[in-house]
């Protein structure tokens, strides 16, 4: 007498349909655990499927976009705009927007006179004096000075003192000419670095407007012969512009390969428009050791290349700074840049916008089928503990001969637990 | 009247034979891409303008639309032969050779459906590019240097054509040559083969139809599946495009990657662009190491939880990221613009 806890006639144990009760001497509990299992896998992936999770992806993120009026090119995989690489620099413009500077000197701006310049960092909105600074390119403060004219070029670095301010000793301004101060700098806390332009008038402060041609290279200075290729050959205002600085001896034209690292970097380039005395300041592309044993072993050249974008058109003046035997060698030059024609990002979005909008609906269709389907496949395939397993032989189904035709035709998967998991052989179907 | 057991060994039969039909699939996308390959050209001035002819003409548009519905599918029947295997438990040595020659197959498939994407060479093409190649590249390059020779070498005037070729011939060779490693140790495969190898001396002596080999169920069941699978390629490219978007301009991001690489998006809504480095090879070694939890008995082990848990997961976040707005990631790489 099998023992069973359904009694007669329920549901269960299908004597409702007028077949035999099954011999089964497990427990209910027992028997329906397998199926359970398998619904409740089945359950647990529609869930997890999208259906209850909370999209933080949707609600948090963050975009990282460039300002709307920003024009863009086309261009295609393989030509020079495509190449897309890391940021090497590139401020323009004053970016005072949180923070100011305010500049001291030892007496008035005289020509000729040298002076101790002392700056000191306030934040704008509460004017309270910032006082921890961190280094870039090894410095605290990288100060860029030029005339009106574009003609003097300085890159100093002021001392950062003990009371938070910068100090720099000793400096002569040449000419009775208006002077541009650019400051490039990362107060400690503000995750990045910000660029700060005063002027200041010196003397008689005459001021004197730039005058540039494009320059004819190669061009040499303190020993030194450079040769530039641009890519484009004719920059422009949207999309990149690779620089390729080829450098040689002055004397013999001989490639120069000894150049060290200065300021952490091979060599570093600054240029400054005409029209609005945008600041760009450039690093050499590629990747360089940032320690400083490892680096000073390194020499550089002849090649150096840059990479950056123009905000606007007009006359570029440059100056390629590089370190040879010791000696801090500026080289100048001039470019010119053209005005660019493109688009602005939302008039790509709405090009882009209808067959973006076809593809997603698309994709959600795509997983929904992809959900239905692994569900599907977990209830044909999960592996299930045999349930036949603790029944007595004699109430075990009788199991038709795997090398029989019906049973290669029509038999089930066999279980997951044969290792071997050897196929039956198959046998042709004779009909 | 079929009786709910006999329907669902039917299903069973079929999914054992899924592996088969990916086989079907790849003949297909060789042939509909070598025809497309005469109508496509890799140099980057001449590009999308090829690709707009090809969509222009009723003909190529076709054989695009069959080659792009065909990726769909063999991506998605790879998928489900994947959970078969999975739920079948690939324990035991052959099974788990055959699961990891499957994975490496995985692998280059994935960057095969990466490789066609770039081919496209439209707006998307250019954003994956950036986004995928050229990020991922800058990234690893900050730890292993010589990364760059890789950027620089799939960055020149000819990266659509290395592309093409990796594309077009070495990634289709080195799948057919996993396929038949694959086969060594995988009894599916061994099985499903037998019925052929049966044939194959008769027929040479011209002893035996070689119709006789549709004698056996598993090869009719591939035929039809093959012939259903088909149908609906054709019925897809007939009514479906495949997706061409307007010519790239470059700098920024403007489009979501397609549908296999959204839970990656995902992710890189949070933490920006360096998921896109981390987490496929993890999501590889995740598949890779479910043998090594899959134990020889029976009932399901962590082997197969591990799978469905990490399908599921990558399912959900495809899910949101497909659903969520489009987010750029890269455009920091524009020059000028200070890293967020």
């Amino acid at each position: 007498m099998q023992n069973t806890d359904l009694g007669r006639g329920s549901f269960l144990d299908g004597s409702v349909f007028g077949r035999a009760k099954p011999d089964y001497s497990t427990s209910y509990m027992k028997r329906m655990v397998p199926r359970i299992r398998v619904q409740a896998v089945f359950l647990f992936y529609a869930l997890l499927c999208g259906f209850v999770i909370i999209p933080p992806g949707a609600v948090f993120a963050h975009g990282d976009e460039a300002p709307a009026e920003t024009l863009y090119s086309q261009t295609q995989i393989g030509l020079p705009d495509s190449r897309q690489g890391h940021a090497h620099g590139g401020m323009v413009g004053d970016q005072s927007g949180n923070f100011d500077v305010s500049i001291s000197s030892s007496g008035p701006y005289q020509a000729g006179i040298p002076q101790a310049l002392r700056f000191t960092i306030t934040k704008k909105a509460t004017g309270e004096q910032v006082k921890e600074f961190v280094q870039t390119q090894t410095k605290y403060l990288h100060l860029i000075i030029v005339s009106s004219d574009l003609a003097e070029f300085y890159h100093e670095h002021p001392d950062l003192e003990s009371d938070g301010t910068f100090l720099l000793k000793d400096f002569a301004f040449k000419r009775e000419v208006p002077y541009t101060l650019y400051f490039d700098l990362s107060p400690s806390g503000s995750g990045d670095d910000i660029l700060l332009r005063r002027d200041i008038g010196v003397g008689q402060n005459v001021y004197i407007a730039p005058f540039l041609k494009s320059t004819q290279f190669p061009v040499a200075s303190q020993g030194l012969q450079v040769r530039l290729f641009l890519d484009p050959g004719e920059p422009k205002t949207i999309g990149n512009t690779f620089f390729t600085f080829t450098l040689s001896d002055a004397a013999n034209g001989a490639p120069v390969s000894d150049l060290e690292a200065y300021l952490g970097v091979p060599a570093h380039l600054v240029m400054i428009s005409q029209k609005s005395f945008d600041y760009i300041h450039m690093h050499p592309s590629g990747n360089f050791p940032t320690d400083p044993v490892k680096l000073d072993a390194l020499r550089f050249g002849p090649n150096i290349q840059f990479q950056t974008t123009f905000p606007e058109e007009g006359f570029y003046k440059g100056w390629l700074q590089v370190l040879r035997g010791g000696n801090i060698v500026v080289l100048a030059f001039v470019i010119s840049v053209e005005k660019g024609t493109g688009l602005t990002r939302d008039q790509i979005a709405t090009n882009v916008h209808f067959v973006q909008a076809r593809e997603e609906n698309r994709s959600i269709v795509k997983f929904a089928l992809i959900t239905l389907f692994m569900c599907g496949m977990i209830l044909l395939f999960y592996p299930k503990r045999s349930s036949i397993s603790s029944l007595p032989p004699s109430s075990l189904p009788v199991v038709a001969s795997p090398a029989s035709p019906q049973a290669s035709a029509t038999s089930p998967v066999q279980p997951a637990s044969d290792s071997k998991q050897n196929q039956p052989p198959q046998q042709p179907n004779n009909t | 009247m079929v009786s709910f057991q006999k329907i669902k060994s039917e299903l069973q039969q079929t999914g054992i034979v899924l592996g088969g039909l990916i086989m079907v699939l790849l003949l297909f996308l060789i042939v509909s891409g070598i025809l497309l390959a005469f109508f496509y050209s890799p140099q980057p001035e001449e590009t999308y303008s090829s690709m707009d002819s090809i969509m222009a003409n009723p003909i190529t548009a076709f054989i695009r639309n069959f080659h792009f519905w065909a990726s769909d599918l063999f991506l998605f029947t790879l998928f489900l032969h994947m959970t078969r295997v999975a739920l079948t438990k690939p324990s035991g040595k052959a099974r788990r050779y055959a699961w990891w020659v499957g994975i490496g197959m995985l692998i280059l498939v994935a960057a095969e459906m990466l490789l066609g994407t770039f081919m496209r060479g439209d707006e998307e093409a250019l954003e994956a590019y950036s986004h995928f190649f050229i990020g991922s590249t800058g990234i690893v390059a900050n730890y292993f240097p010589f990364t760059t020779l890789i950027t620089d070498f799939f960055s020149q005037h000819n990266a659509l054509f290395r592309f093409f070729i990796f594309h077009a011939i070495l990634i289709p060779f080195a799948l057919l040559s996993l396929i038949i490693l694959h086969g060594l140790f995988a009894p599916t495969f061994r099985a499903l083969m037998s019925p052929w190898k049966k044939v194959t001396e008769p027929t040479i002596r011209g002893s035996l139809d070689i119709r006789g080999v549709f004698a056996y169920p598993s090869v009719r069941k591939m035929m039809y599946l093959s012939l259903i699978a088909l149908g609906a390629i054709t019925v897809l490219s007939l009514a479906l495009p495949a997706p061409l978007l307007p010519p790239p301009y470059g700098g920024l991001e403007v489009t979501k990657p397609p549908w296999w690489l959204l839970w990656v998006v995902f992710f890189e809504n949070f933490f920006g662009l360096t998921p896109i480095v981390i987490l496929p090879p993890v999501l590889f070694l995740i598949f890779a190491a479910i043998p090594l939890f899959t134990k020889d008995k029976p009932g399901a082990d962590w082997g197969v939880y591990i799978y469905l848990i990490a399908t599921a997961l990558v399912i959900s976040m495809s899910f949101w990221a497909a659903l969520g707005p489009q987010v750029a990631h890269t455009e920091h790489f524009l020059q000028g613009h200070t890293e967020p």
